[in-house]
């Protein structure tokens, strides 16, 4: 049962709605230009930036990088990480509707008839995965054909210039290279313990209420550098590969959203064993 | 019918709850402007005031004003960004969805029948903005009198200008400088206006979009890349802020502050709104 219910949901959560995806791409396309013309605007004033090459890991940054952490200072002022807010939120509303809409509709005769509630949530949660992982796969495969055309180097190293555009203290940084490739499977699997989240607060409040959760967790997390708001993990910028001070450790926040995820899933299978499905609406 | 969607829109708990969290952050922001204000104090009687009375050095006193500490002009505070950030999704959380709804339940009909077409939509183009309007209005000006009452209102001095993030360039300056109680009066009504104007726009999505979540949450996402665009563009060439994110606040960020920008973003989104409830409402075939 719970491998036809996947199916269902591979063939309605994702294949039917392969636009989202189609846009995306064109998304993490754009950023990559701005990228690239930024480049070159600083290389008209350092033009010794314009001799490293541009790295797949700069491209993936600069899209999920996050900023540094907000400092309380009296005469200077925090610039908000809107493009990675941007990204997080766009898949958040991506995977926002499905699985309510689903239980309001189809979904609820399936259940009846299955008879297997615990299949359905387990079903939810294993498109939830698929559905994240595809949308950051989608980065990968247009931060690769935009390297292809500019003549990028393919690695996760992080170069300079892209930390000069972030305004970073490169004295105040670990150790080079700093390489993107843990940070940035932890920003997923935080993205995935996320959007989990809303899922879950979907069945107990409305999607509404529950994307709301998700915008306030990741606007607290940018101005409040704590390891217990799980949405600094998703800011590789202030991860243990690129700066030293009090810097997120990548391990802890492996641990933590994992514990998150198993919680969520266990507090959906109660929800939904105890959910009156019947009266349901959107 | 304009009295009784604006009960509607004010007793619901979507008004309710957008007002707790609203007040939450902002009596917040207030707690963390007194607090730092007060330690600013202290330091000044520790180390600036020498044991016979004088200063032993200028304590920059002008700096600790009400006028940079309420939640409109803290420009170092976190609360600050936090409520600006969450603001359009504040606004448009209490009555902005319910045209979408009604029109999916069908209640739409019913309504229009008994009170006509544009008695309905004008109703709740209102309530939408009242209620929009009010959840924003409600917790900064608890936060302006919580602060008030801690923090004296010194008259800001232009020689400190950079602990005001408000330049002799910076939108009604002279204002601030001068007069600043009716500054912040301004910037109050621009908040509350376009947030407003804000909620009165999501609700016009509910004519194309038939989710009432989605027409709350597009928009805003799309507010991000605006946002993100924006910031390129005002990088390299205008040094304006475009982004409602930062302009409805009392100082500037990284870009000036524009009246011109303020007044166009918003009659631009008053006028579409506007329109589009006119238009579609008057051609609205509901049998």
């Amino acid at each position: 049962m719970f491998i036809k219910l996947l199916k269902f949901d591979i063939k309605n959560g994702i294949i039917k709605r392969l636009w989202i995806f189609g846009l995306a791409f064109l998304l993490f396309i754009l950023a990559d230009v701005i990228l690239y013309f930024q480049r070159l605007n600083i290389g008209i004033e350092h033009p010794e930036l314009l001799e490293q090459n541009i790295t797949l890991g700069d491209l993936l940054l600069y899209t999920v990088g996050g900023s540094k952490k907000f400092v309380m200072e009296d005469n200077a002022s925090f610039i908000f990480p809107v493009l990675w807010a941007f990204v997080i939120l766009v898949i958040a509303f991506a995977v926002l509707r499905y699985p309510t809409d689903e239980l309001c509709g189809f979904g609820r005769h399936v259940l009846i008839l299955s008879g297997n509630r615990k299949a359905w949530w387990i079903s939810k949660c294993c498109w939830l995965f698929l559905s994240v992982g595809a949308y950051y796969y989608i980065m990968l495969i247009s931060a690769i054909v935009f390297g292809c055309l500019t003549g990028a180097t393919f690695n996760l190293n992080i170069s300079e210039f892209l930390l000069q555009v972030m305004q970073f203290d490169l004295s105040a940084l670990a150790q080079p290279p700093w390489n993107l490739w843990e940070p940035l499977l932890l920003h997923v699997w935080v993205v995935y313990t996320l959007c989990l989240m809303q899922m879950l607060l979907s069945l107990y409040l409305r999607p509404l209420i529950s994307f709301f959760c998700t915008s306030a967790v990741l606007v607290f997390s940018v101005l409040f550098s704590s390891p217990v708001l799980i949405g600094n993990y998703a800011i590789p910028l202030r991860t243990e590969n690129i700066i030293t001070d009090n810097p997120m450790r990548i391990g802890l926040g492996f641990v933590v959203c994992t514990v998150l995820c198993a919680i969520m899933l266990v507090l959906g299978l109660f929800k939904i064993n105890r959910m009156d499905i019947l009266t349901k609406e959107e | 019918m304009v009295k009784t969607e604006i009960k509607n829109a004010l007793n619901g708990k979507g008004f309710k709850l957008a007002l707790i969290i609203g007040i939450v952050i902002t009596v917040a922001g207030a707690f963390s402007a007194i607090s730092s204000e007060l330690y600013r104090t202290e330091m000044l009687e520790k180390y600036y005031i020498n044991p016979d009375g004088t200063m032993n050095s200028n304590p920059q006193i002008a700096v600790s004003t009400l006028y940079r500490s309420w939640i409109g002009g803290n420009f170092s505070d976190r609360f600050t960004m936090i409520f600006y950030y969450l603001l359009p999704l504040l606004a448009a959380l209490p009555f902005s969805w319910s045209l979408a709804s009604e029109i999916k339940s069908g209640y739409r009909k019913q309504s229009i029948v008994r009170c006509g077409r544009l008695n309905y939509y004008f109703a709740k183009y209102i309530a939408a903005f009242v209620s929009g309007a009010l959840v924003i209005a409600i917790p900064i000006m608890i936060n302006y009198v919580l602060v008030a009452c801690f923090v004296p209102a010194r008259m800001p001095d232009p020689g400190y200008s950079i602990w005001y993030a408000i330049n002799m360039t910076s939108f009604c300056s002279r204002w601030f400088y001068t007069i600043p109680f009716v500054y912040d009066i301004l910037i109050l009504l621009i908040d509350i206006i376009f947030a407003g104007i804000w909620a009165s726009f999501c609700l016009s999505l509910g004519f194309f979009i038939k989710n009432k979540a989605s027409v709350i949450i597009l928009p805003y996402i799309l507010l991000f890349l605006h946002q993100f665009l924006c910031s390129l563009i005002s990088a390299y060439r205008f040094y304006v802020e475009l982004s409602p994110f930062n302009f409805l606040k009392g100082f500037s960020t990284s870009n000036e502050i524009s009246g011109w920008v303020i007044l166009f973003g918003s009659l631009t989104l008053f006028l579409s709104s506007s329109l589009i409830t006119y238009i579609k409402g008057k051609r609205d075939n509901v049998y």
